[in-house]
């Protein structure tokens, strides 16, 4: 491998496991925020 | 903060966070110029050394979060610390992996044990061990109370990574800031990653908030459980 190839992939794996942690926490915000959601109306339901 | 006052505030810091990368990138591959000896390898630089100041910075997060909850035994620094650590060794997997990527070409070994690297790795371990700790003892008061702990001495790594270079003759280059007489870097690779710096100092901040939310949402989740059961 080259020097630009060094650099490429150095670069692409800097972006890529952002890319993919943002997208993972971004994903658990959404489906933790429905399940409280359901959680509370099932709560107030059983009230 | 509640949740509708918070969304815009996301939103204007990954704005800024987006346009701060693409102003990153344009000063590294357009108009910083090629380092002599290295050629275009060098500019590995511009992300190795703001994911290790990023790194820094987490763990020290995790420090002070941690002497706050043993304080005050408020639960939420104790997950602001295990949120900040997350990305903490999230950014040394980065340096761990942009490091010898760099070395390779340069060094001709993609891994020496040498102070700065060893030192490195260790912090590494130091915190995978305080999310091993935290996963154990989840939902624990006095687990959260040992992991604070742990998350404070493991913060005594970081000047020695930090001064490794200075205190040892080390395969690593010499610090080119604040080093010796000699060493430095040209004004506009100064300015190049002085902008890094920044970028990456807005995604920390980034991350920490998604990263915090997740914690406070799970701890939402297991409380109304909780109730719901009892």
């Amino acid at each position: 491998m080259g020097n630009l190839g060094f650099l490429f992939t150095a670069y692409s794996v800097v972006w890529v496991a952002l890319f993919i942690y943002l997208v993972s926490l971004a994903k658990k915000i959404t489906s933790l925020s429905r399940e409280v959601d359901m959680l509370k109306q099932k709560a107030e339901k059983s009230e | 903060m509640n949740k509708k006052s918070i969304e815009p505030l996301y939103l204007l810091l990954l704005i800024v966070t987006f346009l701060l990368m693409g102003i990153s990138l344009y000063l590294i591959f357009i108009v910083t110029p090629t380092e002599r000896t290295m050629g275009e390898v060098q500019k590995i630089f511009y992300f190795h050394v703001p994911s290790a100041w990023t790194a820094f910075l987490a763990f020290f997060i995790v420090c002070i979060a941690s002497i706050v909850f043993l304080k005050t035994g408020d639960a939420k620094w104790d997950k602001l610390a295990g949120s900040s650590a997350e990305i903490g060794i999230l950014f040394t997997t980065l340096v761990l992996i942009t490091g010898p990527l760099w070395a390779k070409p340069v060094w001709h070994v993609y891994w020496t044990w040498d102070a700065r690297l060893t030192t490195s790795f260790i912090l590494w371990l130091i915190y995978i061990a305080y999310l091993m700790l935290r996963s154990y003892t989840a939902d624990s008061e006095r687990g959260a109370r040992f992991a604070a702990v742990f998350g404070i001495i493991g913060f005594i790594d970081v000047p020695i990574v930090y001064m490794s270079i200075r205190w040892w003759r080390t395969l690593h280059p010499s610090p080119v800031m604040a080093g010796n007489e000699g060493s430095g870097l040209a004004p506009e690779m100064v300015r190049t990653l002085m902008v890094s710096l920044v970028t990456f100092t807005f995604l920390f901040c980034i991350l920490l908030m998604f990263r915090y939310k997740v914690a406070m949402l799970k701890s939402t989740v297991d409380y109304i459980k909780s109730k719901m059961d009892s």
